[in-house]
């Protein structure tokens, strides 16, 4: 019961296998009661795997999985007290919209009244009062969404699970449902753990976020966490763009640490112990990279390429042995190819990655 | 007709009067019994000598026709109700599960199939006679063959609409807190209903018609009105069978106008050349 | 890890098992062991029978008359099969073209709704139809033909004729579907590029409908070659085949004899049917 004071779902140290294929390698997640947490990752990392474990449609090669401070491990998926959105939705086709938001409530044996009231209620709140005896097929996509949320939800899981349910809508729906989500999900203070590859989406409603790869969870934290502060290559290059640079620590100050990469020498913030001589991988996000015309402060760099994008333009700089990339706001700055021009950043936009090699 | 890319006229004109002498080629058997069964002749004359009633009156009040067509009745809903039982749990085994041996028993699935009528019911007749059952001249023995014969028909028209129905709704059925058995109860079998009538139909249709393999599982008590008609045919060509097969056939004719009615405006469409489907 | 284990068990054993368990038990282990039965009683095994003994089988492929009436089952069946194909192809061609829903609901019923009505029945008025003093016989006798009558019951013809007529929906429904499934542009295609009607048909509509044809043989040759109700209805006994040799021999008490025979129809009929499909399979891959 210890664990239901920390956190609603607890993964402890869970795999899992496909026949000699490990999809789940060994994650160890604490998913806090009432929040918005989001599993981000490319397809194929294990997210949708990991959920549908905690969903119970998958059982853990090994490990432990529990739900409100009780193990689930071999409870099967009807007795969970999760719910689930799902993918390609799965609204059932021979109902009609208030059996399917019903279909939960049905099945528990909920009196006739209270299912009257919850349902009715449930629709109100994601907006299909007066489609109640729609047919599932008259509905359009996003009206299908709803329903598959309204399903889910008016069970009132501990825990509502959602496995990327926006991806085949267009993108003015997805921000619409999107916010949808958010304000059902503050209304109810109910734990979402929600499944997607889109890092927008994810920063956009997320209180916090697990990025995965590869069968492994990389890092968790906010949004803001991930971008600023990433701890590994594959962290920092999937949340946002960014510039992944190879150097040597040359020495440690008080606050900061000095860097030498393609022969340059400049400044971090220290945060992490490291030692002199130490190889690193390096963080540097375009944005926080400020260019001005050649004979400015900061180093001199050749520019390869300049494309405008009308509210920001993206320059290539040539550094030995590659380029690293700047995002500026839309200046009409007119910089020109094969120029030379200053560029510098602060301390604080370089980022040490020091989580494992990816 | 609609004429296809590459059509010449002249074959659409053949295919159209091809098309319009099968159809009387069809029907023409059907038709003349339907006519000769108010003939008053006893011989099959034609034309007919005269206008009577007193054929079906025969055909209705023999008692081996009205026993017959009980048997057939019991016979034809027992082994459709044995075959759907048994055929709709294999033919999800077979579009859900994997297990050993699944190839082999498809295989064998397709055995009745394949297997001619007279050589099965020979085959059943000895099995029931060298087991000692008891099943030989039997009502169940009877239901067991037809089930037999119609187990592969009835698994593949469910097989081919469970294969339609998304397992993922199975999935959220049971997220949703129904057991297994509940959620294929409430969430597929509702969705294979128009397969399960049209095995049911197809099933029911057989066992009642079923002539060939049922010749060698009955005794005189349990004949169903085939075998019996089958009989009297040998004996008798007074149009007493014309009357009951005119009855008969108004039964089938029932069951398509049912069928036309039961079927969706749209599923219909497939008769048009699957244009617009 | 046990109740991971245990479950894992449930669900590749038990589940299976409980599915596919009563059909196996009611309907699959009685058709097997129907066959055996059948296997074991052609070489002596039988109530009455004097133990292991081929002799029935050396006696019946011995005996001439017993090859007569093979070959007049399997004579009858290409026939059969020839002539549904012969009428089947246009018919589902004509059928595919239709256009008017009333024209296609009654052309429809009337080529398929005969098979929701007992072969007996059907039969029957193929005998009122052919008989001496019948309907066809009283057309071409009347006037201006005054021809016949002719004799079409009680051999061959009759049962050819009824026998195409009960076997023609089997042969349409495959030919209709693998003409259903050919693309219009194909035609469309083959038309652009200058062919004719002639040279479309013969080129691009024809061959692709072979598999269709070859499924429609086999279903027709398979149900013909073991016909029994129409040979005995219209052959009026003197159409002996193999199905008509079983029924009497049983009559006869002859279990051995009627065993070899319902083996050699069987062997007939799959035989028949592993060659056409090896045929179907070399000519048009695994796919079909």
């Amino acid at each position: 019961m210890a664990s239901y004071e920390t956190g609603d779902v607890v993964l402890t140290a869970v795999e899992k296998c496909f026949g000699d294929s490990s999809v789940v390698k060994g994650i160890d997640l604490t998913i806090r009661k009432g929040e918005f947490f989001s599993l981000l990752g490319p397809s194929g990392c294990g997210k949708t795997t990991t959920l549908r474990m905690i969903a119970g449609l998958e059982e853990p090669t090994s490990g432990s999985i529990s739900i409100r401070g009780e193990r689930m491990n071999g409870v099967p998926i009807n007795k969970r007290p999760t719910n689930l959105v799902f993918q390609k939705l799965a609204l059932f086709p021979h109902l009609n919209v208030w059996d399917n938001v019903a279909f939960g409530l049905k099945l528990k044996r909920v009196p006739e009244a209270e299912i009257r009231t919850r349902v009715g209620e449930m629709l109100d709140m994601v907006r299909l009062s007066g489609f109640e005896s729609r047919s599932i097929a008259s509905l359009s996509g996003g009206q299908q969404q709803r329903v598959a949320i309204a399903r889910a939800v008016v069970n009132k899981p501990a825990v509502l699970l959602l496995d990327e349910p926006l991806g085949a809508l267009d993108l003015k729906l997805q921000t619409h449902l999107q916010e949808e989500l958010r304000r059902i999900q503050r209304e109810l203070a109910m734990t979402f753990v929600y499944v997607t590859h889109n890092q927008t989406e994810a920063m956009a409603m997320s209180d916090r976020i697990g990025v995965m790869n590869a069968g492994q969870l990389e890092q968790v934290g906010a949004a803001a966490d991930l971008y600023l502060r990433p701890q590994t290559e594959f962290v920092a290059g999937f949340v946002g763009q960014t510039n992944l640079i190879g150097g040597k620590v040359t020495a440690i100050g008080e606050t900061t640490i000095s860097i030498e990469a393609f022969g340059l020498t400049f400044d971090a913030v220290r945060r992490s112990a490291v030692e002199t001589g130490q190889a690193v991988t390096f963080s540097l996000r375009p944005e926080q990279i400020r260019i001005a015309q050649a004979g400015g402060a900061g180093i001199q760099l050749p520019l390869v390429d300049a494309t405008f994008f009308g509210a920001t333009a993206t320059y290539r700089l040539q550094v030995p042995g590659g380029t690293i990339v700047a995002q500026t706001q839309g200046d009409l700055q007119m910089l020109a190819p094969g120029q030379t021009v200053s560029v510098s950043w602060p301390p604080e936009a370089v980022v040490l990655l020091t989580g494992g090699q990816s | 007709m609609q004429a296809r890319a590459g059509d010449s006229k002249a074959a659409v004109l053949m295919l159209r009067m091809v098309l319009g002498a099968v159809l009387v080629f069809m029907a023409a058997p059907i038709l003349i019994v339907v006519a000769n069964s108010f003939n008053s002749s006893q011989f099959n004359v034609w034309p007919p000598a005269g206008f009577t009633l007193d054929w079906y009156h025969k055909a209705l009040t023999m008692p081996q026709f009205q026993r017959g067509f009980v048997n057939s009745v019991i016979a034809g809903v027992l082994s459709t109700l044995v075959v759907l039982a048994v055929g709709t749990p294999l033919a999800y085994a077979i579009v859900r599960i994997k297990f050993r041996g699944k190839s082999l028993l498809q295989g064998v699935l397709l055995g009745p199939l394949v297997v001619p009528r007279i050589a099965m019911g020979f085959s059943l007749f000895v099995l029931y006679l060298a087991s000692g059952s008891g099943l030989y001249g039997s009502m169940s023995g009877i239901v067991l063959g037809h089930a037999l014969l119609m187990l592969p028909f009835v698994v593949s028209v469910l097989v081919a609409n469970l294969g339609e129905v998304d397992p993922i709704v199975e999935e959220a059925a049971r997220d949703l807190g129904a057991g297994a058995v509940e959620a294929f109860v409430r969430v597929v079998l509702p969705q294979i209903r128009p397969g399960l009538i049209v095995a049911g139909l197809l099933a029911f249709i057989t066992s009642f018609d079923e002539v060939e393999t049922t010749i060698f599982l009955v005794k005189p008590v349990v004949n169903t009105l085939p075998i019996e008609m089958y009989l009297y045919l040998d004996q008798y060509q007074d149009p007493t069978l014309a009357a009951l097969s005119t009855l008969l056939i108004a039964l089938s004719m029932l069951l398509v106008l049912v069928g036309l009615m039961f079927a969706k405006r749209g599923s219909l469409r497939f008769l048009l050349g699957g244009r617009g489907a | 890890m046990t109740g991971g284990k245990a479950l894992g068990t449930f669900r590749s054993f038990y589940v299976p098992a409980m599915l596919v368990g009563p059909a196996t038990l009611i309907v699959l282990i009685p058709f097997i062991a129907s066959l055996v039965v059948l296997g074991v009683y052609s070489v002596g095994f039988y109530p009455g029978g004097a133990g292991f003994d081929l002799g029935v089988w050396k006696t019946f492929l011995s005996d001439s008359y017993s090859w007569t009436v093979i070959f007049t089952s399997i004579r009858l069946a290409v026939i059969v099969t020839f002539f549904c194909l012969l009428i089947g192809y246009p018919v589902a061609c004509a059928l595919v073209r239709l256009d008017s829903m009333l024209m296609s609901i009654i052309a429809y019923t009337v080529i398929f709704s005969p098979l929701l009505m007992s072969v007996v029945v059907r039969s029957y008025g193929w005998l009122l139809l052919l008989s001496d003093s019948g309907f066809l016989n009283s057309l071409l006798g009347a006037w201006p033909l005054n021809l016949g009558p002719y004799r079409l019951i009680y051999n061959e013809i009759g049962v050819i004729i009824a026998l195409v007529h009960i076997l023609l929906p089997f042969a349409v429904l495959p030919l209709i579907t693998v003409l259903l499934q050919q693309p219009q542009q194909l035609r469309e295609a083959a038309a652009d590029l200058g062919a004719s009607p002639f040279a479309i048909f013969w080129k691009v509509t024809f061959p692709l409908s072979l598999p269709g044809v070859i499924v429609a043989a086999e279903i027709v040759f398979a149900l013909a070659v073991s016909a029994f109700v129409t040979p005995a209805v219209l052959g009026g006994g003197r159409v002996l085949n193999l199905s008509r040799l079983v029924y009497e021999n049983i009559g006869n008490i002859e279990w051995g004899l009627a065993a070899v025979q319902a083996l050699i129809l069987l062997i007939a009929a799959v035989g028949v049917l592993l060659i056409l499909e090896r045929f179907n399979r070399r000519t048009f891959g695994e796919k079909s």
